[in-house]
C-alpha cells in the first residue's frame, strides 16, 4: 500500500469510530479532550498492531479498537490519579518499559528523574526538520528501508545511522539547554 | 555514543538473541549509567509518539480539500468544521424503547408504594397536629363564652386574638384547663414550639383532671419540633402515657412502634 492510501485509510478509520470519544467520556469520566487524545492513541496502536500482524483476527475491527481505547483511557484515569497522589512524580512511565522484566525496569525508572520530559520535547522541537521526520517515520512503524525510500537515503544503512544520530543530537541538545 | 541507542533500540525491537536480552537486562540493574541511557531511550521514544499522535490526529481531522467539500456541498453556505469530529448521529426509531421506559415507569411507582418506609414519628406528630386541630369543635348550644368565642377565632385563624381569649380565660378562671389546652395548641400552630411546651407542661401538671393530655402533648409538640434530643424525650413521654392510659395512649402505642 503506498504512503497516500495509507493515510486516506487511516482516516476513513479514524472517522468511522470517532463517536468512542463521546463514550470515554460517559463510562471513564473524561475530559472531552482527554478521551479524544485516547481514541487517536488508541487508532494508532491499533494501526501499529494491524500492520505489523499482531492484530489477531479473533475479534472485529471495531470491537478491537474498542478494547485499545478502553485500555488507553483505563492508563488517563490511573495517571491522573497517581498525579494527584504523588505531586512530584510527574512523569508516567514510557509504555516501551513494559518489555523489560520488573527488576530491570524499576532500575531504569528510577533513573528518569534525571530527565526533564518538557526538555525532552523542546529537544525534538529543536532537533531540525529532517531529524524530526525520520524519527517519526521509525515512531509510525516503517522500516529503514521504506524510510530511506521514502526519504532518497542511499540505504536502510544510511537511515538507521540517521536515525541515531538524531537521537544523539536530542540529547546534547538537552545538555546544553540545562540550566 | 551511537552504539548504546543501536544496542537500546535492538533490545526493544526484540532483535536480539536469548542471551544477549540477559545481559541487557542485567546490566540495566548493574550499572547506573546505562539504566539511564535506557530511561532517556524510552523517554525519547515518547516524547515521539506524542509528536506523532499530534501529527496523525492533525491530518485525520483536517478538512477534505476544498474541491472534493464543493463537491459535496455544493451550496453556498458551508458547515463549518468542528474542531473535534463529532459522532455520528444514530436516531432510528425505538417504539419498544418508550414502552420499556413506561414499564419501569409503572414498576417503579408501583414498588415505591408497596415498599415505601414506614412514616417517621415526626411525620405522623405532623399529620395528628393537622388533621386533629386544623378546626377545633365548638358547641352547639349558641353560648358566647370567652372559649368559644376563642375557638371561632382560631378556626378562623385569628390566632393572636383566639390566644387573648383563652389566656384571659384561664387567668380568670385557672380551673378552666381546656383553655389552658387551646392555648397550648394556638402556640403549637404558630410553630412556637417553647411556649407550647411550656404550657402543656403546665397542663400536664394540672391535678385532678379527669382526661389531662398534657403529657401527649408535650410528646407531640417535641416531636414535631425535632431538634436534638427531642425524639428521646418524646418517646420517654409516649412510653409514660402509655403506661398509665393518659389521653392519647392509643396513639402514643401505635407511634412507639415506629421508634
Amino acid at each position: 500500500m503506498g504512503y497516500r492510501q495509507r493515510v486516506a485509510c487511516e482516516k476513513i478509520f479514524y472517522q468511522q469510530y470517532s463517536y468512542f470519544i463521546r463514550e470515554g467520556c460517559r463510562r471513564f469520566r473524561l475530559s472531552y479532550e482527554d478521551s479524544f487524545s485516547a481514541y487517536s492513541d488508541a487508532v494508532l496502536s491499533a494501526i501499529h498492531n494491524i500492520v505489523s500482524g499482531r492484530f489477531a483476527d479473533n475479534a472485529s475491527l471495531k470491537t478491537y479498537l474498542f478494547r485499545v481505547f478502553s485500555n488507553k483511557c483505563i492508563d488517563l484515569v490511573r495517571n491522573h490519579s497517581i498525579n494527584k497522589q504523588q505531586v512530584n512524580r510527574s512523569v508516567a512511565p514510557p509504555e516501551l518499559l513494559d518489555a523489560l522484566p520488573d527488576t530491570a525496569k524499576n532500575a531504569v525508572e528510577a533513573m528518569m528523574h534525571r530527565y526533564n520530559e518538557q526538555a525532552i520535547l523542546d529537544s525534538l522541537e529543536a532537533v531540525g526538520e529532517k531529524c524530526r521526520e525520520v524519527l517519526l517515520y521509525f515512531e509510525d512503524g516503517y522500516s529503514d528501508k521504506e524510510i530511506a525510500e521514502r526519504l532518497a537515503y542511499s540505504s536502510a544503512a544510511v537511515a538507521k545511522t540517521t536515525r541515531h544520530r538524531c537521537l544523539e543530537k536530542m540529547r546534547q541538545i538537552m545538555h546544553t539547554a540545562k540550566p | 555514543m551511537n552504539e548504546p541507542f543501536e544496542y537500546i533500540e535492538d533490545y526493544f525491537e526484540n532483535r536480539l538473541g536469548t542471551a544477549e536480552k540477559s545481559r541487557f537486562e542485567a546490566r540495566c540493574v548493574e550499572d547506573e549509567a546505562f539504566a539511564a541511557q535506557v530511561a532517556l531511550y524510552a523517554l525519547q521514544r515518547k516524547a515521539l509518539r506524542a509528536a506523532l499522535v499530534q501529527q496523525k490526529t492533525a491530518a485525520w481531522t483536517e478538512p477534505a480539500h476544498p474541491a472534493v467539500q464543493e463537491r459535496a456541498h455544493p451550496a453556498t453556505v458551508r458547515p463549518l468544521e468542528p474542531r473535534y469530529p463529532t459522532p455520528p448521529r444514530r436516531l432510528k426509531p425505538r417504539p419498544w424503547l418508550a414502552w420499556a421506559v413506561a414499564a419501569s415507569l409503572l414498576l417503579g411507582a408501583a414498588g415505591w408504594w408497596l415498599f415505601r418506609g414506614p412514616a417517621s414519628p415526626h411525620q405522623l406528630a405532623s399529620a395528628y397536629i393537622d388533621k386533629t386541630y386544623a378546626r377545633l369543635s365548638q358547641t352547639m348550644d349558641g353560648s358566647t363564652d370567652s372559649l368559644q368565642q376563642g375557638i371561632a377565632a382560631y378556626n378562623r385563624q385569628e390566632y393572636d386574638k383566639a390566644l387573648d381569649l383563652f389566656e384571659g380565660l384561664y387567668k380568670a378562671h385557672p380551673e378552666r384547663t381546656d383553655a389552658l389546652r387551646y392555648e397550648g395548641i394556638v402556640y403549637l400552630r404558630r410553630k412556637n414550639y417553647d411556649k407550647a411546651l411550656e404550657t402543656f407542661s403546665e397542663l400536664a401538671h394540672t391535678n385532678g383532671l379527669l382526661s389531662n393530655p398534657g403529657l401527649f402533648l408535650q410528646a407531640v409538640t417535641l416531636l414535631r419540633r425535632d431538634a436534638p434530643g427531642d425524639k428521646e424525650r418524646a418517646k420517654s413521654m409516649l412510653n409514660m402515657v402509655v403506661q398509665q392510659q393518659l389521653d392519647g395512649a392509643g396513639e402514643a402505642a401505635t407511634w412507639l412502634k415506629r421508634f
